[in-house]
């Protein structure tokens, strides 16, 4: 049983307090706020007395909220490094790369850029080395307005990511998503002829309308059938819209929605990578040489 | 244009929709009713495949048991009706019966340590274990795939279509367990587990009994 872990909010706290015993901290909070008052007093002396004293009010007050406004983004950001390094150490990971390959997988290289971070990395149940982080791909939009003005915005898209080495014989690539709105079956089969992927139907109606399965043409359909035994559908069923992994050239990414600082949806995320790489590693091992 | 050249191309738009949608209805009613069957023929291999299974089982405990030969009868008879039945209905009451003689043969193996003991005994019933999963999911996804196809074919206008197409409703894969209708009793009179012992719930899964 894993040590129970403080939560984010818990560390944030911590964090708060450690901050405010600073002298730096006490510095900001006191002498920035008095900088800006006097300035804006400056800036705006040739006003009436009455303006004045507002204007000044307002800028120590503003400078005082901003400080506190980044004290407290601080104070979080660091309690969510040191809820993950927690987190880690308590599994017996340990914080760092590991294997982690960028681009690896579909996934990895969605949007326009891309970044991760929070890298920790471990054993998983029953398989092997596996590198879990916070993985983030953000897709560009550009408007332009009637004046001609261009404005770019950057569209998020937060994922928490485990990707280990997996023996897949027989699939070189393999895709499993939830099925979104708009992304409809009768469409499969045009998708399937414009990529060089396949969408696969397995013998469950539930199952293919609730996940799009895609594998590489070239990929063996016994060695998908072999992965994807009634057991293993079922199983994929009950995790819900909470099931997206991915297979390629022997790597696997396990992956949830958004940055999680929950312990146990990390854990959640750990026991499912595992289970997928043990059953691509059962059917890998009982498939045909020839298949 | 005229107005009868107007009615005329409104009447021919409505009956090339209704064609449409009737060719979609019926692909997808052939698609449902493939489904089934697939899911169906599923099913069949893992049930085969614990038939296969149930010979060697049996063999292992009459080396150890000969004389408990009702209950080896029982499961060699009720492997033949299993094996016999055709059809869902049929195979869920025969897999049922099944079932229950296996959990006796089981139960009676469980006063051997010896043959318990045994590599071939322990490999025989992982493997029965695990089947007796895949059948659980398998009955699960078949059933799931009777529930679409059925649903497809009775609602409306479909149901025209699948009385014209000679579509019939399909039946669920129910394996009929006389435990599971069993009331449960509790006894009250029975004493409190002392500190350290582990209470064990009625019905609870031993990993050895079937479960289907």
């Amino acid at each position: 049983m894993p040590a129970s872990l403080e939560s984010v909010s818990e560390l944030r706290r911590d964090q708060l307090r450690a901050l405010r015993t600073t002298t730096w901290w006490w510095v900001g909070m006191v002498l920035l706020p008095i900088v800006a008052g006097v300035a804006a007093t400056v800036v705006v002396s040739n006003r009436s007395p009455g303006a004045v004293f507002v204007v000044a009010v307002v800028a120590v007050v503003a400078t005082a909220l901003v400080w506190l406004i980044g004290t407290y983004m601080l104070a979080d950001s660091r309690a969510k490094s040191a809820f993950l390094v927690a987190w880690a150490r308590s599994r017996g990971w340990n914080v760092g790369v590991g294997m982690w390959r960028e681009s690896a997988t579909p996934l990895l290289r969605e949007g326009d850029r891309r970044h991760s971070e929070d890298h920790v990395s471990g054993p998983l149940p029953s398989a092997g080395e596996a590198t879990l982080c916070h993985y983030t791909y953000e897709v560009r939009h550009t408007t332009t307005d009637s004046k001609g003005h261009t404005r770019t915005t950057w569209e998020e898209h937060p994922f928490t990511v485990i990707e280990t080495g997996v023996l897949a014989t027989g699939v070189p690539r393999l895709t499993l998503h939830p099925r979104s709105f708009g992304d409809n079956r009768l469409f499969d089969r045009i998708d399937s002829k414009l990529t060089s992927d396949r969408v696969v139907d397995l013998e469950s109606s539930e199952f293919d309308h609730e996940f799009k399965l895609e594998v590489a043409d070239s990929a063996s359909d016994m060695a998908v059938r072999l992965v994807f035994e009634p057991a293993f559908i079922v199983w994929c069923l009950d995790q819900g819209d909470g099931m997206l992994f991915e297979i390629e050239e022997q790597t696997l990414v396990v992956a949830i929605r958004g940055h999680s600082y929950d312990a146990a949806e990390l854990d959640g995320l750990v026991g499912k990578a595992g289970t997928i790489a043990a059953r691509v590693a059962d059917a890998g091992a009982t498939i045909p040489k020839e298949a | 244009m005229s107005p009868t050249v107007i009615i005329l191309i409104v009447v021919l738009a409505v009956v090339a929709l209704a064609v449409l949608y009737g060719v979609i209805a019926y692909n997808g009613m052939i698609r449902a009713r493939n489904m089934v069957d697939e899911a169906w023929s599923g099913i069949d291999v893992q049930l085969k495949r614990r038939h296969d299974l149930i010979p060697n089982l049996v063999e292992s405990v009459k080396g150890y048991a000969a004389h408990e030969r009702d209950v080896l009868q029982a499961v060699t008879d009720a492997r033949v009706n299993a094996m016999a039945a055709a059809g869902p209905a049929a195979s869920g009451a025969a897999e049922g019966a099944l079932g229950q003689a296996l959990g006796r043969l089981l139960a009676v193996a469980e006063a051997y340590p010896q043959l318990r003991a045994t590599e071939n005994f322990q490999k025989l019933q992982t493997e029965l274990a695990n089947t007796e999963d895949q059948i659980a999911a398998s009955r699960r996804i078949y059933n799931g795939n009777v529930q679409s196809y059925n649903t497809r074919i009775q609602v409306f206008p479909n149901s025209v279509i699948a009385g014209m197409g000679g579509f019939a409703p399909r039946e669920f894969f129910e394996i009929d367990d006389a435990a599971d209708r069993e009331p449960v009793s509790v006894d009250f009179s029975s004493p409190t587990p002392e500190a350290g012992d582990t209470p064990v719930p009625p019905n609870a899964p031993t990993g050895d009994t079937p479960a289907v």
